[in-house]
């Protein structure tokens, strides 16, 4: 018998960078090059087989961070684990990836968390060099290159979390 | 609190070491001769810290000891939890008793409030009971326990045959929304979305320490069950503390909790359509033929009364001052003129008992013309042959009367209520209104004869039987105005041949007329005969002529000599 488990992940990143576009493209396998820009946050499901267990991951898609508007993140409260989406295309949207890991950390130290480098498709327009990287994996945080749009390292980015969060829980429930 | 925590470790006898099996180790020997003592205290010390159950009663003394000294530190460290909980308790009694208010009122003077009124009386509940009972009907379609910090489903349960969207996804946009209106509105952390409303549906949210339940709603649910829903999470909560200190995700152990919140999918549903109180529709019919029988004969009697009282405010000469009911019956008051209809006479029309009226009337003089004229009629009593009429106030009186009885009026008139003056007008009895058309008929009649012939002839004969009948008309009207007929038969010729000739047949016409009535006259009419004088003017043609060879008559009415003596 498989066990169930359930686990509240977060997506965050500045405005623009993908984060609902990567919960399309991980849940529905679409991806529309429509912008939407979300207000607040949208909640999907999404359910991952792991050995014997059956991980039904509620993914929080948090409203982008932006100058004038600062990500809520009380959203993060009894999050399994987050999501930092970068855009590689955008530069900037690296300082705002840094910002909120330092105070996703402070608010939930014990979360795993994966880095997304998004809109990997787009080679030439890349600006996000593998230097500038090293900062946000200092935390044991791991990366990956994505791209909503192809589909590319989508599920590998959540299935790499998946996993984090599970090692994180097994103490717990092997105590059961 | 120290000293009364280690109180009970005082009160107890030293502990009897337990031989211990000989350990080989001799380090370990050596260990418990010197430490066996204290070893084994804190082990029954740790064994005791470990059973909640053990320590219960040192916390209550240490409690009850510490607010006896100083109550405050106590009530400050349980306000932040007890404050919201109280006000919020508060609000809500007070919401639950408008709500019953306010439908209360809302149904008071419906005939469906009046059914429900009854049905309090019948019962023997309160009204306000049966309200709320009636009309709030509601389903609750689905519960909700999700785990508050992370939004994540701990439990679902649902209504039979309700389509329900993924209830994961629901839990958490629950708790979102709790977390987006608190930061959106800057509300402190332990207030929440208690109610969310979206057409039929309201959604219900209780918020305990770990988690939270949200039950939707079809229809308006009573304030009465949020408190359950509220003992609901609390007995959720007690059951599954130890879970949920620990939850990592893991629902399935809530399980246990179904039986919980399947109790909570509450259902009020209105009485079927089809179940008529017929008891009650047959005693309201009861009560209506009852009221009917009662109320009828008092509405038809009111209703005649008003018209009988119409009708005697109508009638000339009497005038209501006072109309009503007493001691069951009706009372009218007023006054009437001694000449105006007895009221009696129209209470018989109104088909009203006439023991059920009792009447007041004061004698009064009415001025309205007819009573005038009625009056005058009774104290100057006019021959048949006098007409009396009003003209504003002057009364007067035509016809044919004798001196003494035209002295009298013009005595007695001025004297009377509402006349001022009299007046006279006279008339020739012949021209008595009712006279005239009787005189002419008579007198247009005429005999014809042939030239120089005085006998009548059949055709003539006939005509004077018509003029006989004509005058024993007048006559007899004659008489009864008191009045008597004479009659003038009158010979005429017309103007040819000799003038002698003429004279002689005018005679012998006239004659020859007299003798064919004077037998069928009515008896004691008085006949006489005349010529006519030769007429002056020769006729101008034969018709003239033939005219003019004629008998006719002519009459004079006089005033009957008994007449002139009667007052």
């Amino acid at each position: 018998m498989t066990a169930v488990l359930q686990k509240k992940v977060c997506m965050l990143g500045a405005v623009g960078v993908g984060k609902t576009s990567l919960v399309r493209r991980f849940v529905e396998s679409i991806f529309s090059e429509r912008y939407q820009a979300t207000v607040g946050v949208k909640i999907d499901r999404k359910s991952l087989t792991l050995g014997a267990i059956e991980l039904n991951l509620m993914l929080w898609d948090l409203q982008g961070e932006a100058e004038h508007q600062e990500t809520r993140l009380e959203y993060l409260r009894g999050a399994g684990g987050y999501l930092i989406v970068v855009d590689a295309t955008r530069a900037a949207t690296l300082d705002t990836a840094l910002s909120l890991e330092q105070r996703a950390a402070a608010l939930a130290p014990n979360a795993p968390l994966v880095v997304v480098i998004n809109k990997v498709d787009l080679t030439e327009q890349i600006e996000v060099s593998d230097a500038r990287l090293a900062p946000l994996t200092a935390r044991g945080s791991s990366i990956v290159r994505a791209s909503a749009r192809s589909g590319q390292g989508v599920e590998e980015a959540f299935r790499s979390l998946a996993e984090k969060m599970l090692a994180t829980t097994a103490p717990a429930a092997e105590e059961r | 609190m120290t000293p009364e925590v280690k109180a009970p470790k005082r009160a107890e006898p030293p502990p009897r070491v337990e031989p211990p099996a000989q350990p080989a180790d001799p380090l370990t020997r050596l260990r418990t001769l010197i430490m066996g003592r204290e070893r084994d205290a804190i082990r029954r010390l740790e064994q005791k810290l470990e059973d909640p159950g053990a320590l219960s009663s040192v916390m209550e003394k240490a409690l009850t000891a510490s607010v006896r000294r100083n109550p405050q530190p106590l009530a400050d460290a349980l306000f932040p939890v007890m404050g919201p909980a109280i006000r919020r308790a508060i609000s809500q009694a007070l919401a639950g008793m408008m709500q019953s208010v306010n439908q209360a009122l809302e149904h008071t003077f419906s005939l469906q409030g009046l059914a429900w009124r009854w049905e309090a009386i019948r019962t023997g509940t309160s009204f306000a009971e049966v309200v709320l009972r009636h009309s709030l009907l509601y389903r609750v379609e689905q519960v909700f326990l999700v785990h508050r910090e992370s939004g994540l489903l701990l439990q679902h349960v649902t209504a039979p045959s309700i389509a329900a969207q993924p209830p994961d996804m629901v839990a958490g946009m629950l708790t979102a929304i709790q977390d987006f209106t608190r930061d959106s509105f800057g509300v402190a952390q332990e207030e929440m979305l208690e109610t969310m409303k979206v057409g039929e549906l309201t959604v219900w949210v209780e918020q305990g320490a770990q988690t939270l339940l949200a039950a939707v709603i079809r229809g308006h649910a009573p304030f009465e069950f949020r408190a359950e829903l509220q003992h609901a999470l609390e007995a959720v909560e007690g059951e599954h503390a130890a879970e949920l200190a620990r939850f990592q995700g893991d629902a399935s152990t809530f399980q246990r909790s179904r039986p919980r919140l399947d109790a909570l999918l509450l259902m009020e549903a209105r009485e079927p359509e089809g179940r008529i109180p017929w008891r009650t529709y047959g005693l309201l019919t009861i009560a209506v033929l009852l009221l009917g029988v009662l109320l009828v004969p008092r509405f038809v009697g009111n209703r005649r009364w008003h018209a009988y009282l119409d009708q005697l405010r109508d009638e000339p000469g009497v005038i209501v001052t006072d109309a009503g009911r007493q001691d069951g019956h009706f009372v009218v008051r007023g006054m009437r003129d001694p000449l105006a209809r007895d009221p009696m006479v129209l209470l018989a029309g109104q088909k009203l008992a006439q023991a059920d009226v009792v009447s007041r009337w004061e004698p009064y003089v009415a001025l309205l013309p007819q009573f005038i004229l009625s009056r005058a009629t009774r104290a100057l009593a006019p021959p048949p042959t006098i007409g009396l009429r009003l003209v504003a106030d002057t009364l007067v009186a035509t016809g044919v009367a004798n001196e003494a009885w035209f002295t009298r009026a013009s005595t007695l008139a001025p004297a009377l209520s509402g006349v001022g003056t009299f007046m006279e007008e006279r008339l020739p009895p012949r021209e008595l209104p009712q006279l005239v058309p009787l005189v002419t008929a008579v007198e247009q009649r005429r005999i014809l004869f042939p030239t120089a012939i005085s006998v009548l002839d059949s055709t003539a004969s006939n005509e004077a039987g018509a003029i006989v009948a004509d005058i024993a008309r007048l006559d007899s009207a004659a008489r009864g105005l008191g009045l008597s007929l004479r009659l003038t038969v009158i010979g005429s010729a017309d103007d040819q041949g000799n003038a002698d000739a003429n004279e002689l047949l005018r005679v012998h016409r006239a004659e020859a007329l007299r003798v064919r009535i004077t037998p069928v006259l009515p008896p004691g009419l008085e006949v006489t005969t005349e010529l006519a004088p030769a007429d002056a003017t020769p006729a101008a043609t034969e018709e003239e002529r033939a005219r003019r060879r004629a008998a006719l008559i002519r009459t004079e009415l006089l005033l009957a000599p008994e007449a002139v003596t009667s007052p």
